[in-house]
């Protein structure tokens, strides 16, 4: 095991000091940082506010997405051909009326799923989904198998290479279909599949389907022209609806506004998605309707608030970072992070990305290569950490627990 | 089901200081705010009506879910999530019973809203557990249990809204008056069945608080959650028990499906054996709003009162207070 950061060591002796035979709740919070350019990962300790290591990965990320459990994430290499799957080192382990905390050295494992062009990667019920652009399939892998696989992943087809996506459902997954239009093959559906290929179902009203978030037993997908939600049930049978994004922006029409990412917010049976350049689309299932949120500014990158129930951490255009409520856009904090960001020039610099975990906000800021903490309570910057290489996506994972 | 913070918490409770307080029995700490006409929402309409009963008129106390709505599966939309952040206070049953809200309130309590979990302010050992050890959530259905949630949310009130306490403590006083009364009507018409025939089947399993108050052997063909399934075999099982101990009656209720109930009794004719459907049974909600099935207590009468007449008992026709009607 390589050596801890000197601060979490620290933090572990201080309680250990303070109390031998006392439990203390504390918190480990680390960002994990991929570079465009370089097979690297870094690993930021943010409660030291400090790079703590670099990873050497088998080829640069050009994803890195939530992973099967709390522990993990995946780095995607599309280029390459594979997936890995990175160990953040801080797991949590419930034990009813309190969770146990442990602080590991992070780690990464490199291709436990290969193919052409993988893409969008993620796990529902037990299993992990890896599309792979390339080929149009779908690969399957027990989560609780990895990182050491003990048999090659179950394949589904989906008839036709295209950049889709994949969730398991149960013992069956639902993948997306194309069609080819003019020189490419495009999104238009989900397919509901067994895992022997089976088709079961097709929903086909989901044109250019792009952006997919499972709440409970519904999954949805982003489309042109509303967001697809199907619900299947135990016995495996399926339905769909289609809910239709709100006509009136509220300042106008809704300019073709459309969401691309779908990110469930904690607590509530509800996703977030872009709604249009300056606000949000609030995707409720259960009641049946799509709510548009405006927010103080251009978007330039949001994501659910971990901490404070029912609202979105939002980076505006001006540099501002702001919480806003999803349910009626108010704005409870803002804080200047970055300099402004150039939205209209297409293939421009990496944009700045937001994370957030347990007592930690943090903007990525690609352009000036740092990263900007914030305190996730008043988003008061706390300090900035320096980046050398070509950062540009970012993840956070942290936990709160005791440590004995 | 969610996962690991749900077996951690009973929620309940913040102080004005905005500490999250982790013990079912804390209560809720005043402000100094006059909380006459403070928003209260439940989420289901047996705890809303126990608030009620103490609260009175001096609160307004809504329930998120309606007549007939399961909230083993409930799924909390926008319009409920904003109620929830618009209430001063939020009562809840707990235990997972509300199963993919019990995050929600986490995050509610977290974030300094006085919440509490009412089945979770009971002592432990009065718990019944499930196969998996989960404790069964289904506590309303012994009066005695309800009776000492009663004091639990009294308790909650008092320290909500200390101004009130006087009319909170006399509300409190009275219902378990009636709660007493409840019970001995229960135990009378209970034991009035033929202790052999003294078998209750449902649905699911969200009757053995009442099985274990008033010795009645209880058999849901589902778990405890409604989200479980009844294999064939458990259904094959069943059958073979009513036939052997020649049970006349199974129970259907109204907020689960009764498609288990329905393949029990042709199960039965196929083998000889004539069981009907007792009644619909009030398991995880209660009747119509603003009508007596309605209320816990009406709704713990047609309860006891359908099950006794199924199985063989001498309840009365109208039930405990002569107000259920014919033919239910």
């Amino acid at each position: 095991m390589k050596l801890r950061s000197l601060a979490l060591a620290a933090t572990a002796l201080a309680v250990l000091a303070a109390s031998p035979v006392q439990a203390k709740e504390t918190t480990a919070a680390r960002l994990f940082i991929a570079d465009r350019e370089a097979p690297t990962l870094t690993v930021v300790d943010l409660q030291a506010g400090a790079v703590e290591t670099k990873i050497e990965m088998p080829a640069p990320a050009g994803y890195l997405l939530p992973g099967p459990g709390q522990r993990d994430l995946f780095a995607v290499h599309g280029a390459a051909g594979s997936v890995s799957l990175v160990d953040t080192g801080i797991a949590l382990e419930d034990h009813g009326d309190h969770a146990d905390l442990t602080v590991e050295t992070p780690a990464v494992w490199p291709a436990i799923a290969e193919g052409p062009r993988p893409s969008h990667t993620l796990a529902k019920d037990g299993t992990v989904a890896v599309f792979l652009d390339g080929t149009g399939e779908a690969l399957l892998i027990p989560a609780a198998e990895l990182p050491a696989l003990a048999s090659p992943p179950v394949r589904v087809a989906s008839g036709l290479p295209h950049h889709g996506v994949a969730v398991p459902v149960g013992e069956n997954v639902l993948i997306s279909i194309a069609e080819p239009q003019g020189e490419r093959n495009v999104p238009v559906g989900l397919a509901l599949k067994s895992r022997d290929g089976a088709e079961k179902a097709v929903f086909r009203d989901c044109p250019r389907l792009h952006g997919e978030a499972a709440i409970g037993p519904t999954v949805i997908a982003g489309c042109q022209d509303g967001v697809l939600a199907v619900t299947v049930a135990k016995d495996g049978t399926a339905t769909a609806r289609k809910l239709p994004y709100p006509k009136d922006a509220g300042d106008g029409p809704n300019n073709n506004a459309r969401v691309w990412t779908l990110d469930p917010v904690p607590g509530m049976t509800a996703a977030m998605g872009e709604g249009g350049r300056d606000a949000l689309f609030l995707v409720d299932p259960a009641g049946g309707e799509i709510s548009r949120v405006a927010l103080p500014g251009a978007r330039v990158h949001a994501i659910p608030d971990p901490e404070v129930f029912a609202h979105a951490l939002v980076l505006t255009a001006d540099g501002t970072l702001h919480r806003v409520s999803l349910l009626d856009g108010s704005v409870a904090a803002s804080a200047p992070v970055t300099g402004p960001v150039d939205l209209a020039t297409r293939g421009g610099p990496p944009r700045p990305v937001v994370a957030a975990t347990v007592g930690h906000v943090a903007v990525l800021d690609p352009l000036r290569r740092e990263v900007v903490r914030l305190d996730a309570k008043t988003l008061k910057e706390t300090g900035r950490i320096p980046l050398d290489g070509a950062p540009h996506r970012m993840m956070a994972a942290g936990g709160r627990g005791t440590v004995h | 089901m969610p996962t690991t913070m749900l077996n951690r918490r009973h929620l309940l409770v913040l102080a004005a200081t905005g500490a999250a307080a982790l013990s079912p029995r804390v209560s809720m700490a005043a402000d100094g705010k006059d909380r006459k006409g403070a928003r209260v929402v439940a989420t289901t309409a047996h705890v809303a009506d126990l608030v009620r009963a103490v609260a009175g008129e001096r609160l307004a106390v809504e329930n998120l879910l309606g007549e007939g709505i399961d909230p083993h599966t409930y799924n909390l939309t926008r319009t409920d999530t904003g109620k929830l952040l618009a209430a001063d206070a939020v009562f809840f049953n707990g235990l997972l019973l509300e199963g993919r809200m019990t995050e929600t309130f986490q995050r509610l309590a977290a974030a300094g809203k006085p919440v509490l979990a009412v089945a979770e302010a009971l002592p432990a050992d009065r718990l019944l557990s499930e196969a998996e050890g989960s404790p069964d959530p289904h506590v309303w259905m012994d009066p005695t249990l309800w009776a000492a949630a009663l004091d639990a949310v009294r308790d909650a009130l008092i320290a909500f809204d200390p101004a009130g306490a006087e009319g909170y403590r006399a509300s409190a006083d009275a219902y378990r008056t009636r709660l007493g009364e409840l019970d001995a009507y229960a135990r009378k018409a209970l034991s009035s069945v033929p202790a052999e025939r003294r078998v209750l089947v449902t649905a699911h399993d969200a009757f053995s608080y009442l099985g274990r108050a008033y010795a009645v052997e209880v058999v849901g063909i589902q778990g405890i959650s409604t989200e479980s399934e009844a294999g064939l075999r458990r259904i094959e099982e069943l059958v073979a028990m009513l036939v052997d101990r020649k049970v006349p009656a199974v129970f259907v209720e109204t907020s689960v499906t009764d498609r288990n109930v329905r393949a029990l009794i042709d199960g039965a004719a196929a083998r000889g054996h004539r069981v009907v459907i007792g009644g619909s049974l009030y398991s995880d909600a209660m009747g119509a709003p603003g009508s007596y099935e309605g209320t816990y207590l009406g709704m713990m009468d047609h309860n006891v009162t359908v099950i006794s007449q199924a199985l063989g008992g001498d309840a009365p026709a109208g039930g405990w207070q002569g107000r259920l009607k014919a033919g239910r």
